[in-house]
């Protein structure tokens, strides 16, 4: 099945922040990056936490706190986790909006 | 409003007036984000990664939306797209490119597309085969309102 991603500029220009605010770490940060897209990308991940139930958001951790927040084309509810948060199962989305990048709360 | 002016120096760094950093709150390490208008114009705002949740994270997922909406994005369609993305997006360079909406057409929209056209065209080809005969029958026409006068 055929995958795309659309980066919003928002997205871009949270991500290029990431990278000036994670100076000396950035293979690290590129790493994580890469395994997100290709795992979205080739079906590899498939479920991920919700972000907010209204607008079909998920969210996947990029490092330390900070998260990726995402919208795929086509999901549906998929229990919890351990953590008690909605899981969302998204493996048959053609399309995923990079939204955002948030910090996690304390 | 008030203006400030600054310099641009070597390898396109500027330095912040101190009248516009008190404005803006800024501190020492802190990160700003420049925004183009598409017309010349650029804003800059103080840029922070938000807390999951907050308002503000809110009002830029919103931003965002608006943005794939109007085709502020950048479409991925694979790992090594998206490596050279980063890479403009680190260079300062300009990567938002929207590639055309068709592109993201479902397999049944556009073959009502491909219907839709192939209507049209068939329209239009019979139209044009019929104008000469259309056309003869009123040649004819006056024709005989000639012969009648």
């Amino acid at each position: 099945m055929k995958r795309e991603l659309r980066s919003a500029g928002k997205f871009d220009r949270k991500l290029a922040s990431l990278f000036e605010a994670l100076e000396g770490r950035e293979k690290e940060l590129q790493a994580r990056l890469d395994e997100v897209v290709k795992g979205l990308l080739d079906g590899s991940i498939t479920r991920a936490p919700e972000h907010h139930p209204t607008d079909d958001t998920c969210c996947l951790p990029l490092v330390d706190h900070f998260t990726v927040v995402f919208r795929p084309n086509k999901s549906v509810p998929n229990g919890q986790d351990d953590a008690g948060r909605n899981i969302t199962n998204f493996a048959s989305a053609t399309l995923f909006d990079l939204l955002n990048i948030e910090e996690e709360r304390d | 409003m008030a203006r400030e002016y600054a310099r641009l120096r070597e390898r396109n760094q500027v330095t912040l007036p101190a009248s516009v950093v008190e404005q803006m709150g800024l501190n020492l390490g802190d990160i700003v984000e420049f925004s183009t208008n598409g017309k010349g114009g650029v804003q800059l705002h103080p840029a922070k990664i938000v807390k999951v949740g907050s308002a503000e994270a809110r009002q830029e997922e919103s931003a965002a939306k608006q943005d794939i909406q109007e085709g502020r994005y950048t479409l991925i369609r694979s790992v090594g797209d998206f490596r050279k993305h980063v890479e403009k997006l680190r260079k300062g360079e300009a990567p938002s490119v929207a590639e055309p909406e068709a592109e993201h057409l479902t397999e049944s929209q556009r073959h009502d597309v491909e219907a839709l056209v192939q209507t049209m065209l068939m329209k239009l080809l019979s139209s044009l085969v019929e104008t000469p005969r259309g056309s003869r029958k009123r040649h004819e026409e006056r024709a005989t309102q000639r012969r009648q006068v």
